[in-house]
């Protein structure tokens, strides 16, 4: 039989929108690379907000959940930007009655093979800790763009702010890592 | 840093993998979902609407309403059974249903008995309660799963105002769980099995055997023969299948769990980096997806698998499949139907935004491909590839198309069923906002709603259905020519 390892390639098969009627349609068996699709930026942004690694999975599981309940017609437009939009609403109703826990937030990880993987891992640490230290506004954006693959128009409908908003808390948000990078790199 | 050197070190970092578990734990939910359902509206706003929409505006809604309901779910092999007990009587079973809302009819294997959930709106909220025989149940806020047994015997789970769902056998509340599901008798309907969480544990019950503790459990699947069950199980991140009593190698997920039809070898789809299929104790290779494995007659086994951005069905008496890709691949590849006789199989595949059905023969030169469609519905087979028939969609007209070529065209088409050891089909049909049954070139009347069926009886010549018209359900048989 002929091999046919290799990684994980979610880009590849049916589209979400494909698979959600698959779904509608019975055949839930594609579902996983959905999952697979969007996971990873979903957690990452989840745990940003909340600092708290747990929650973010209970509610990342809950806005895929909730994404198969949503009305067909909805369904139409971006899956994955309806899945932010879901998970952040939840992650806001439950920031805002859970007490105070222990925090943690999520670290980067190189996105290909390094030559230097412990000088990139390094930065990416560096890179984490400044992405924590950014206003709310300004670190949603970042992820949402940087690892949510948003295009600025959905991240505004996401947050409900104008586009030109979006535009502007991304350049301050660059501008201020590269001041927290620049401090980090220079040292105390 | 400038700011275009932050976002370069950006997209040099990406969010880490989430933990197996919530992969596993999430598709593991998502398979014990029903797909969603639209809400029915209630009869006097069907009324008021009517009254006031004009009849060439119905015509599109009824359109539009098909455009937008959802398919039924695939059923189970215990589930599918229940149809095959209607009695060929003609029949009124109940007066003034329109505010009872019936759902989930059901016949008796013998066809001695019926059953359906009513749904009352109430001030306090829904209610909902079995109708067995035309006696009213207890009532409870949600009930789900009814199905018959054997002799009669029937069973539900059932959740009342408090916490916890209870397992309902012959009317008679049994187990109570914090959470119940997968509730399926056994195909000769005899033992009864289904999964249970109970204080942050799951269970699998078994004929009233309760299985270990585990932290999941899902796609409990019984053996053709009645004898044993398998299904998924989670403990401390391991994914496995279970066998009876015997677990099986560990893995990052596990699924699509499916018995040859003799029922001695079990097959399923493994995670572990990559996707693989496991028949018995044996692996393929791995890769980048793989779909359901389904058994055909004979020991043939076939199941779509992705490598190389291309999709394609690999088939095949295990573990000689024929892996290598046609010269025409896909985007998507459905699951595959078998001929009863195994030497032809069917599937639906996408490409480019259309659908069509492809046809394989086990001497297979190449491969069928059918006419392209916005949608076609799953394939069925009978002996050979001039057997086919499926349902293709066009615009927002679905076609039944039989031996390739397109028959007739409703709104709705779905249900079908083969005519036994003959070519016909019947099958439920919608049209203007109305349904029907078709057999054949015969037509039923239009109803409200066809709840149950159609049926073939045993010599071909007549089938039955349960249908609403006028707030009155009705048990109908129809002459076929």
């Amino acid at each position: 039989m002929p091999r046919c390892v290799e990684t994980s390639h979610p880009d590849v098969g049916p589209t979400d929108k494909d698979i959600l009627s698959r779904y509608r349609h019975g055949d839930s068996s594609w579902f996983g690379q959905l999952y697979d699709r969007h996971a990873p930026g979903l957690l990452f942004f989840a745990h940003s907000l909340l600092a708290d690694a747990a929650l973010a999975e209970d509610l990342v599981q809950e806005a895929f959940l909730r994404l198969l309940d949503q009305d067909p017609g909805r369904l139409e437009d971006s899956v994955r930007g309806l899945l932010y939009t879901i998970l952040r609403n939840l992650a806001v109703d439950e920031a805002r009655k859970r007490s105070v826990r222990s925090r943690s937030y999520p670290f980067l990880v190189p996105s290909g093979v390094e030559e230097h993987p412990a000088e990139v891992s390094e930065r990416l640490e560096s890179l984490s800790r400044a992405l924590h230290a950014l206003p709310d506004d300004q670190r949603e954006t970042i992820l949402l763009k940087s690892y949510g693959k948003l295009t600025f128009g959905e991240i505004a409908a996401l947050l409900g702010v104008q586009e030109p908003t979006v535009k502007s808390r991304y350049r301050y948000a660059l501008e201020k890592l590269g001041r927290l990078l620049g401090e980090a790199q220079e040292g105390p | 840093m400038k700011p275009e050197d932050v976002e370069s070190l950006l997209g040099s970092g990406r969010p880490p993998t989430p933990p197996a578990e919530l992969r596993g734990r999430l598709l593991a939910q998502v398979a014990q979902r029903r797909a969603p359902t639209l809400a029915t509206p209630h009869p006097r706003a069907r009324l008021l609407g009517a009254l006031t929409v004009a009849a060439s505006i119905l015509g599109l809604a009824s359109t539009l309403v098909w455009l937008l309901r959802m398919s039924p779910p695939l059923q189970d092999p215990a589930r599918a059974a229940q149809d095959t007990g209607q009695p060929f009587e003609e029949r009124r079973i109940k007066d003034n249903v329109d505010e009872t809302r019936p759902a989930s009819f059901t016949w008796s294997r013998d066809g001695k008995h019926w059953a359906y959930i009513e749904a009352l709106t109430m001030p306090t909220g829904n209610v909902q309660s079995v109708i067995v025989d035309g006696t009213k149940q207890a009532e409870y806020f949600d009930i789900r799963g009814l199905q018959f047994g054997v002799d009669g015997h029937y069973a539900y789970l059932a959740r009342r105002t408090t916490p916890g769902y209870l397992l309902v056998r012959d009317g008679v509340p049994q187990a109570e769980y914090e959470n119940l599901r997968a509730v399926a008798w056994s195909p000769d309907g005899k033992k009864l099995a289904f999964i249970g969480v109970k204080e942050k544990h799951t269970y699998v019950v078994v004929d009233g055997m309760r299985s270990e503790p585990f932290d999941e459990a899902t796609s409990l699947l019984w053996s053709p023969d009645s004898s044993t069950v398998a299904y998924a199980a989670v403990i401390n991140r391991e994914h496995f299948v279970v066998l009876g009593t015997e677990k099986g190698e560990p893995f990052d997920e596990v699924s699509a769990l499916t018995f040859s039809p003799d029922g001695k070898t079990l097959a399923y789809r493994a995670m572990e980096g990559s996707f693989l299929i496991v028949v018995g104790r044996t692996k393929s290779r791995e890769c980048t997806y793989v779909g359901n494995p389904v058994f055909g007659p004979g020991g043939m086994l076939a199941y779509g698998i992705t490598k190389d951005k291309r999709t394609w069905m690999v088939s095949g008496h295990w573990p000689k499949l024929r892996e290598e890709p046609p010269i025409e691949t896909f985007e998507q590849v459905g699951t595959p139907v078998f001929s009863s006789d195994g030497k032809t199989w069917a599937y639906r595949v996408r490409v480019n935004d259309k659908e069509s059905i492809v046809v394989e023969t086990l001497d297979r030169k190449g491969l069928e491909v059918g006419e392209r469609f916005d949608a076609v519905g799953d394939p069925h087979l009978d002996s050979d590839p001039a057997s086919l028939v499926y349902v293709a969609t066009k615009g927002s007209q679905k076609y039944l198309v039989v031996g390739g070529k397109l028959t007739r065209k409703f709104s709705l088409i779905d249900r079908i069923s083969r005519r036994p050891g003959g070519s016909a089909v019947a099958y439920r049909a919608g049209r203007y906002g109305k349904q029907l049954v078709v057999a054949g070139d015969t037509e039923s009347p239009e109803f409200d709603e066809v709840l149950s069926g159609p049926v073939w009886n045993t010599d071909g010549t007549k089938v039955a259905f349960v249908a609403k018209l006028g707030g009155e359900l009705w048990s109908k048989v129809m002459e076929v020519k």
